[in-house]
């Protein structure tokens, strides 16, 4: 009976974990304009998902389906990394830009709840948001070529039942490894632990993903021989479905328990995770001073805003965990132009966030008397020393001879366009701490709009070196521009 | 009756929440924590709430231990910082609260709607109440539960006037009814009105503890603030205060 009302309570915590969730995005989509656009963007991306579904695995469901069950089989392990690889990225995602679900933890610790129901209750619907996700896109991709083969029903079941156990025992792994890795941080005393963990287990899924990946033709070549591993684990129950018919080498038993062990691992994990009571915020840069020259304070207090939010935090660190692993794993350097404009994009991603992080307070700077030029100004310019900062360690780890600084020095205008550009687009579409995937969605849109424009603009018009350049000038003038004028729009909406 | 024995929360940071701290509560007792800023009094709070582990010592209430279900059970809590789900409606807030402890007296319930005049207020989303409204939101979840004891962090900040003569009159009725309240303020005027006891922490330690009379007459004080300035903030504090706003 103990245990039925904790059951109750744990669903309890689900519903009011995906209630938060439906309440803040009815207060986001609150006007019938929002409520249009937001459907206009879901029914272009189902339209064009489901066509560029169809010409994606149209080929490779072809290719796989010649009738027989071991041909489905491949199509099952094919699919089933696929659903692994879309689950770490959308634990990713979804780690990165979820609603901060850190309130209703507190509001519960001091509930009649056990930790381990409390934590499931939020764990749970964060992992069925994640694997709905997986399954819309695997359905996307997939059904498509799969009615237009005339595959039946029932290999179209047991393919999307695959792909959903794999996206599940996936999830089940990934966040046994956090929980892990919070433990281990929590008691190391290291700062900012909980994002520290998420981007431990984040890079270590994305290694193993690169790892495997090399063996899987391996794994089609020789399906027979099942290995359990879990990047295609989901396909050992249609294996052992067929044991007979594919004369697969796999042993029940040893599966059911690697499986058990799968659950049983996260669900002690998860109950040993009591550590989110203490807070551990970052004092970088507390030496700095302020002085009496107000441009001069606004701007030290950018920086010590940007070095000391967790957001920024965590994104560095993946940024940083990846640079090395993509050094060590592709060689690149900075040699080669394209790799120096991509980490000058990257290095000037935090300046996204930056412009929302003051927005409560912008009461305070009218009641300090700053202005929105001298705000928008400060804010850009630390914005800019911060991202100049990543770029200069980014270009450390890429370094490999001197031939490939004067790329870094011309990648040193592109950070300022970028860090101008994303800078307009953070005060267009600022981060609702309520919505957070808003402004990825907004940015998103904004860029399928521009990219095609930008795209067609250029092949009517060729341009050459010095076009290029104006163009270059254009968007670093126009972002300043349009920066200055939202700043303002929105410096005197604030009442 | 709560029993804190010996209680001591070191933070990994190596700060000291509090030290060796004892008290024991009586079934319809009143006890107010007193202490200044940083003494310690949330972290008491957070440990009796089972909300941070405590490093040494014991709690438990009616022979329940700490951390125990049925221990949580009994005890409500309004916290300082007004913690409520933003994203709900007051209603929904108070629906969910009465599903966690499993308790629903729609009578009870509606009656302390009334009292704290929030019947217009409950379909509206939290995040746009006011710091009043989501005190007494707070008050209604606690008082509306039937706990054998309430933990109240500053109850009264941000009330208005009626709204604390209706709390105080709900805490005296509560209190008879076998209630027990610990709670933690500043205002120690208000507080000597409707407290059998205080508690006063200085440094994570327990300085001082009695009846209002009882601690008026050992620091020869006229009210319990001059009682709190002369056992926690010591007397040389008190002498440097007198000092700083001559000197301003």
């Amino acid at each position: 009976m103990k245990e039925v009302n904790e059951l109750k309570k744990l669903l309890l915590v689900c519903n009011i974990y995906q209630k938060i969730l439906s309440n803040n995005l009815k207060k986001f989509l609150d006007t019938a304009t929002k409520k249009i656009i937001a459907a206009s963007i879901i029914i272009c991306v189902l339209v064009f998902g489901v066509i560029g579904g169809y010409l994606l695995s149209n080929e490779v469901v072809s290719l796989f389906l010649s009738g027989d069950a071991s041909s489905v089989y491949l199509l099952v392990i094919s699919q089933s990394l696929t659903a692994f690889i879309m689950t770490v990225a959308f634990f990713a995602v979804f780690s990165f830009i979820s609603s901060d679900s850190s309130t209703l933890e507190q509001v519960l610790s001091w509930m009649p709840i056990k930790n381990i129901y409390r934590k499931l209750g939020i764990i749970l619907p964060q992992m069925l948001n994640i694997i709905m996700c997986v399954m819309i896109l695997m359905i996307i991709l997939y059904l498509p070529a799969m009615f237009v083969n005339q595959v039946s029903i029932g290999v179209i079941l047991t393919v999307l039942a695959s792909s959903f156990i794999q996206s599940v025992l996936s999830l089940l792994l990934i966040e046994t490894f956090y929980h892990i890795f919070v433990f281990i941080t929590y008691h190391l005393h290291i700062p900012y632990f909980l994002n520290i963990s998420l981007s431990f287990s984040i890079i270590l899924s994305s290694l193993y993903v690169f790892m495997q990946l090399k063996n899987y033709s391996e794994y089609l070549t020789d399906y027979q021989a099942y290995s359990y591993q879990p990047i295609y684990i989901g396909s050992g129950i249609y294996a052992m479905l067929f044991r007979k018919q594919l004369s697969v080498s796999i042993n029940p038993l040893i599966y059911f328990l690697i499986v058990a062990g799968i659950i049983a691992a996260f669900l002690l994990a998860v109950s040993t995770d009591r550590s989110k009571c203490e807070q551990r915020p970052l004092k970088f840069l507390q030496n700095w001073r302020f002085t009496s020259n107000k441009a001069q304070t606004l701007l030290m207090k950018e920086l010590k805003f940007n070095v000391r939010n967790e957001d920024n935090f965590l994104l560095i660190l993946l940024i940083l965990l990846a640079a090395i692993l993509c050094r060590i794993k592709f060689g690149f350097n900075t040699e080669n132009l394209t790799v120096v404009i991509v980490l000058a994009a990257v290095s000037t991603l935090p300046v996204f966030n930056s412009y929302s992080l003051d927005l409560k307070y912008i009461r305070l700077y009218k009641q300090l008397g700053v202005s929105p030029l001298l705000l928008y100004v400060t804010k850009l310019l630390g914005a800019l020393i911060y991202s100049a900062f990543i770029y200069i360690i980014l270009n450390m780890i890429y370094f490999s001879s001197f031939n490939g600084l004067k790329y870094s020095l011309l990648g040193v205008i592109f950070l300022l366009v970028f860090s101008v550009s994303f800078n307009f687009m953070g005060i267009l579409i600022p981060k609702n701490p309520e919505v957070p995937t808003a402004q990825a969605a907004g940015i998103i849109t904004v860029l399928l709009i521009i990219l095609p424009l930008f795209y067609v603009f250029t092949r009517i018009i060729p341009l050459n070196h010095a076009g290029k350049i104006v163009l270059t000038a254009c968007v670093f003038i126009c972002s300043i521009i349009g920066g200055i004028w939202m700043n303002q729009k929105r410096w005197y909406k604030a009442e | 009756m709560l029993k804190i024995e010996n209680v001591t929360k070191k933070y990994s940071n190596g700060i000291t929440g509090i030290e060796n701290f004892s008290l024991s509560m009586a079934d319809s007792e009143i006890v107010c924590i007193a202490g200044p800023n940083g003494s310690g009094k949330t972290t008491l709070i957070n440990c009796v709430l089972d909300v941070i582990p405590m490093t040494s010592g014991s709690i438990s209430f009616n022979g329940l231990p700490c951390g125990k279900e049925e221990y949580k059970q009994s005890i409500a809590y309004v916290a300082d910082e007004t913690i409520l789900i933003d994203s709900l409606s007051g209603e929904e807030y108070i629906d969910f609260i009465s599903a966690m402890y499993g308790k629903h007296d729609e009578v009870k319930r509606n009656s302390l709607i009334e009292l704290f005049s929030m019947q217009g207020a409950l379909k509206q989303i939290v995040s746009t109440y006011s710091h009043g409204m989501r005190k007494k939101l707070q008050l209604i979840c606690a008082f509306m539960l039937e706990c054998k004891l309430i933990i109240l962090d500053e109850p009264t900040r941000g009330l208005d006037v009626e709204s604390i003569v209706s709390l105080k009159k709900l805490m005296k009725k509560y209190q008879a009814a076998g209630g027990s309240i610990l709670m933690s303020t500043h205002n120690l005027s208000a507080a000597e009105s409707y407290c059998d006891r205080f508690s006063i922490i200085s440094g994570g330690a327990l300085i001082a503890e009695g009846t209002a009379e009882e601690l008026k007459s050992r620091y020869d004080a006229d009210n319990m603030e001059e009682v709190f300035m002369k056992s926690s903030v010591l007397s040389e504090r008190s002498e440097r205060i007198e000092e700083i706003i001559a000197g301003m």
